[in-house]
């Protein structure tokens, strides 16, 4: 029942065009959020990997203003996510000299404890500064990909559709001749569902093919900026969340053709 | 012997704002064997009729009757599993499937069938193309086709299922007189075979051929005109 009607579907030059223009986005989807993972994942490994850099120094300038460091050491604790405020006497210096060490429980809590503090009215020194350059770029090339996966989910999800009603006026004769044959609503939806799923699924395996193959190209790329091993991550895991949002377009396209192919019945301009 | 009864048909649908009244209390009778043609102006509801006969539509009000059955009150499944042993369409356009080959569309309704084996579809298929001279044609696509031609595989794929009834909606309207004339004979001698066929046509010369002519009007239906 389905391998005329698919034959037929591989046998139009436009079925080509779009599968090209459809594995193109799909691959710069795939591409821009393996990235995206990749960086995510590598921020969190460089601070992870660094306790000292969940800690931050909060001291004074002189000894009038120790008392104040001293009450604001107490409001500090209070902070959510401070894990540990620590008083550190320099003992090089001084035995009245000291700081505080406020320790956060995670890195990513860093950013609000700072701004909390600022409010304050104290600065909180030290922490992720040290690596703040290296992980910016990180962040900003992870914020590039995000958007472009981002632009390019829903480019990929208009053209599927756009494919999809295309596909759908198409072949709005042959489903006619169909029905005329003998084939129900559902076996023509059937029919439908299956060349899409086809040519879906042909478009992803061709798209993750090429993510890989430009996997060293941008492997090169993100070197420059420190960040190394997006090849092996590229190689060592297969991502599994293109393949759902694909399997979810396939869905939502699936219950569009079905009420699409239930309003199927001659319609006659000349009666 | 296939014998089809349209009772009280009557059909509204909606055209932008408006009801149309494509069909208006028909009331008429097919018997197998015979060939009808209905005639009658743009608009005047002969091809609504021929799809709700064909049960492609669902008529506002009436009943459409197969050999004393009730048909317009079936389920999708039930009309197709109908349309599919007992019905024939023969399209205007041909609506041949650009992108098969002459026998691959001919194929395409016997796949459904389940008294068709592999080897028997093949047969079924050679058989039809040398029927209506065009056996040298199954490895050809519809486009290097004249329109004739293309006509004559629309009659084969009408005719693969081995239906009882035939449906033609202007079937000459895009040919010359030479294949009109073929057609028209082709489809006389298939009513003569034993088929209801049941043609709607502008074309004068299908008098020649027809047993029964019918005139729409407006969405009635004329007595027997000859």
């Amino acid at each position: 029942m389905y391998q005329k009607s698919i034959q037929a579907f591989f046998r139009k030059k436009t079925t080509y065009l779009h599968l090209a223009i459809i594995i193109i986005a799909l691959a710069i989807s795939i591409i821009t959020f393996c990235i995206k993972d990749y960086i995510g994942n590598w921020i969190e490994l460089q601070m992870e990997g660094k306790d000292y850099l969940k800690t931050m120094v909060l001291n004074a300038m002189n000894e009038e203003k120790q008392k104040q460091i001293d009450e604001a050491a107490k409001e500090i604790e209070k902070i959510k996510y401070v894990e540990e405020v620590r008083k550190k006497y320099l003992n090089n210096i001084s035995e009245e000299h000291y700081m505080y060490l406020v320790t956060v429980d995670n890195w990513k809590h860093i950013d609000y404890v700072k701004k909390q503090v600022d409010d304050m009215g104290y600065i909180l020194g030290g922490g992720k500064d040290a690596f703040e350059i290296q992980i910016n770029s990180a962040q900003y090339i992870q914020k590039f990909a995000s958007f472009v996966n981002l632009f390019l989910n829903i480019l990929t999800t208009i053209i599927l559709l756009l494919f999809s009603i295309n596909l759908l006026k198409d072949e709005k004769a042959d489903n006619m001749v169909l029905k005329a044959i003998g084939y129900t609503n559902g076996e023509i939806w059937k029919i439908m569902l299956v060349k899409i799923i086809i040519f879906v699924i042909i478009a992803y395996i061709l798209s993750q093919m090429i993510a890989l193959l430009l996997a060293p190209i941008i492997d090169t790329l993100l070197f420059n900026y420190g960040i190394e091993n997006y090849k092996d991550y590229m190689l060592n895991n297969w991502n599994i969340k293109p393949f759902a949002y694909v399997s979810l377009i396939i869905f939502t396209l699936g219950i569009i053709l079905y009420l699409q192919i239930n309003k199927i019945k001659y319609i006659s301009d000349r009666t | 012997m296939v014998k089809i009864r349209v009772e009280n048909a009557w059909k509204e649908y909606k055209k932008k704002s408006e009801i149309v009244q494509a069909l208006k209390n028909v009331n008429v009778e097919f018997e197998a064997g015979k060939i009808y043609a209905i005639i009658g102006r743009s608009g005047s509801g002969k091809s609504t009729l021929l799809y709700n006969i064909g049960l492609m539509d669902t008529l506002t009000k009436g009943s459409i009757y197969f050999n004393e059955k009730n048909v317009s009150q079936l389920n999708d499944k039930e009309k197709s599993r109908l349309r599919m042993k007992e019905i024939g369409f023969i399209f205007q356009g041909f609506n041949l499937n650009k992108n098969l080959k002459v026998n691959e569309n001919i194929l395409l309704p016997m796949f459904i069938n389940e008294k068709y084996t592999k080897e028997k579809r093949k047969e079924k298929v050679r058989a039809l193309l040398e029927m209506l001279d065009i056996g040298d044609k199954a490895n050809r696509f519809p486009r290097e086709l004249s329109g004739g031609e293309e006509q004559r595989v629309a009659i084969a794929r009408a005719l693969a299922n081995e239906p009882e009834v035939i449906l033609a909606d202007e079937p000459t309207g895009n040919l010359d007189e030479e294949n009109e004339k073929i057609i028209f004979e082709i489809l006389k001698k298939l009513s003569l075979g034993g088929k209801c066929v049941i043609v709607v046509s502008h074309n004068p010369e299908i008098k020649e051929y027809a047993d029964k002519i019918f005139e729409m009007n407006n969405g009635e239906l004329s007595k027997n005109l000859y």
